[in-house]
């Protein structure tokens, strides 16, 4: 069974094609959260009305049904509360020279 | 986190044991659409840089010609706003979450708009006026009014209201309007006195209605949304660009009664005033981005931002001078035609050609390769073009444009067949590009 630090891991695969950098180390995964028969991933993007919307979210279901075939996968997109750049890890900071 | 999982996340397996998820593609349009639209005006460009350096000679003298016209009206329908319908109509649909209203009538639209287009440029190309022009308008006008319904529907059906709405739905509006004026400018060509005003003043009310009115106000719009997406700008005031919007407004509607009721008078003045305050607030409102943004380094798309705006600033400082020093004859054409392409082949097309680096990679991605993202490595959107290649354009553009606007202002033959082969050449460049991209289309499609 797949923790949610496993689940986290594999969504550093899912990279936004416009910035080349990972969803978590973004900050756009804000909560993973595994129940018996469901794995619901909380999640958000860097602007509301992203082009990128519909595609992140389906990799992320995609990622989660990936892990854990047999768990139902919830993602919902939340917009509060806004990304901020504060939420992206050190490394990808500087990987946009920040 | 090691840093290269910033940079090259690996491979992920195992395969997954169910189908993979899709997109929706609920609010996108088909790549058909849009592909269609950009693909239309990418080739009106190329074709408007060939024409440059076959007949620059026609860009001398007296703005009132055929050929003149002709390429006036391929830069702004074939080129600019055919390149502009087929963002929208990608864009509005997933930035303000309502699918396009009908995608038949896009295709309807497209269906009149590209016979009345040609029909416009080759009437105007052999000043043939009257019934071909006029037929020729009519279908473009019709075309106008199918996109006005089709946009301005999907604009009321959107869950939120914008600014970025707000200056589409204007720059619709102004459409309507500089289509209006422009079906009656072709009926006083061919028919003449039917419209009892003074035929110049009238097509300067329509030009200045299409470029600052229909696109300026598009381009003003689309671009306080993509600006900050593509360069991760956060926590900027939009203050300027709502400034920018009344000032651009009260400057349109001053300059089209000046011209209308009293051509030099202060009414024109201080509608020419306005508008050149609406482009300095709206200029701010992009520094204010610029300044906020987190991605330091412009991308090729991006860059190209750079002399658009300042082309914007360019205009604005001849149009006024225009209106202010009122030149003498000998000067006075050339700088009218030199305003009017640092406008069109300046401005608009630096930011086009830029945007377009940027919408082209998206469409091809999204269709292409989106339903696999988390599955298996994709490519990103840098990877789907040869960036050196934009870049050499990039330069190429910039050092052709400049040598052909010289020898429009200063009528130096010597220049022009440097500055539009300069151009020729960067056009062939962007081309090829373009190509590549949709190449992955059709070599990866699945949809």
């Amino acid at each position: 069974m797949a923790t949610a630090e496993d689940i986290r891991k594999a969504l550093t695969w899912v990279v936004d094609p416009e910035i080349g950098l990972n969803i978590v180390d973004l900050g756009l995964v804000y909560g993973i959260e595994i129940t018996e028969k469901k794995v619901a991933v909380t999640m958000t993007l860097t602007t509301q009305g992203c082009p990128m919307h519909d595609s992140m979210k389906v990799a992320v279901e995609n990622t989660v049904n990936r892990l854990e075939p047999d768990k139902e996968a919830e993602i919902k997109v939340v917009w509060d509360p806004p990304w901020t750049p504060d939420k992206m890890t050190p490394q990808a900071r500087a990987y946009l020279g920040v | 986190m090691e840093g290269a999982a910033v940079l090259k996340p690996p491979p992920p397996t195992p395969e997954p044991s169910s189908p993979p998820a899709m997109p929706s593609f609920q609010m996108a349009p088909s790549f058909r659409l849009v592909g269609l639209y950009l693909g239309t005006g990418i080739t009106a460009f190329l074709a408007l840089c060939a024409l440059l350096v076959v007949c620059s000679p026609g860009l001398k003298g007296e703005f009132f010609q055929g050929r003149l016209l002709a390429l006036t009206h391929l830069t702004v329908l074939g080129w600019v706003s055919m390149v502009i319908f087929g963002a929208l109509f990608q864009l509005v649909p997933v930035v303000f979450e309502a699918p396009l209203y009908s995608e038949r009538l896009a295709f309807a639209q497209y269906a009149l708009f590209l016979p009345g287009l040609l029909g416009m440029v080759l009437s105007f190309w052999n000043f043939k006026l009257g019934v071909p022009l006029l037929a020729s308008v009519s279908l473009t006008a019709l075309a106008f009014l199918l996109f006005i319904v089709n946009l301005g529907v999907t604009l009321a059906r959107a869950k939120s209201r914008s600014l970025t709405g707000l200056f589409i739905g204007t720059g619709l509006f102004y459409l309507a309007l500089t289509a209006t004026l422009g079906f009656f400018l072709a009926l006083n060509l061919g028919f003449p006195y039917i419209v009892r005003r003074d035929h110049l003043d009238l097509l300067k009310i329509h030009a200045h209605w299409g470029m600052a009115g229909w696109v300026g106000m598009v381009i003003m719009g689309v671009a306080l949304k993509l600006l900050p997406m593509f360069s991760l700008a956060h926590g900027f005031s939009t203050t300027p660009a709502k400034w920018a919007y009344g000032f651009s407004n009260a400057g349109l509607i001053g300059l089209a009664l000046g011209w209308w009721t009293n051509p030099g008078g202060g009414v024109l003045k201080a509608g020419g005033v306005l508008l050149g305050l609406g482009a300095a607030c709206y200029l701010y409102q992009v520094r204010l981005i610029h300044r906020s943004r987190l991605r330091r380094m412009p991308d090729l798309g991006m860059r190209y931002s750079i002399p658009a705006f300042s082309l914007v600033l360019v205009a604005a400082g001849l149009g006024l001078g225009l209106l202010f020093l009122n030149p003498r004859e000998g000067w006075r054409d050339g700088a009218i035609l030199t305003y009017v392409s640092v406008l069109l082949l300046g401005a608009f097309t630096f930011l086009i050609v830029g945007q377009l680096y940027k919408i082209v990679p998206f469409l091809v991605w999204f269709h292409t390769f989106s339903s696999q993202v988390g599955l298996k490595p994709v490519p990103l959107l840098k990877d789907l073009y040869d960036e050196k290649l934009g870049s050499r354009q990039f330069w190429l553009m910039s050092a052709g444009l400049p040598l052909l606007w010289a020898d429009i202002f200063f009528n130096q033959e010597a220049l022009r067949l440097a500055g539009s082969l300069g151009l020729a050449l960067s056009a062939a460049l962007f081309g090829w590009n373009m190509v590549h991209l949709f190449r992955w289309r059709f070599s990866h499609g699945d949809r």
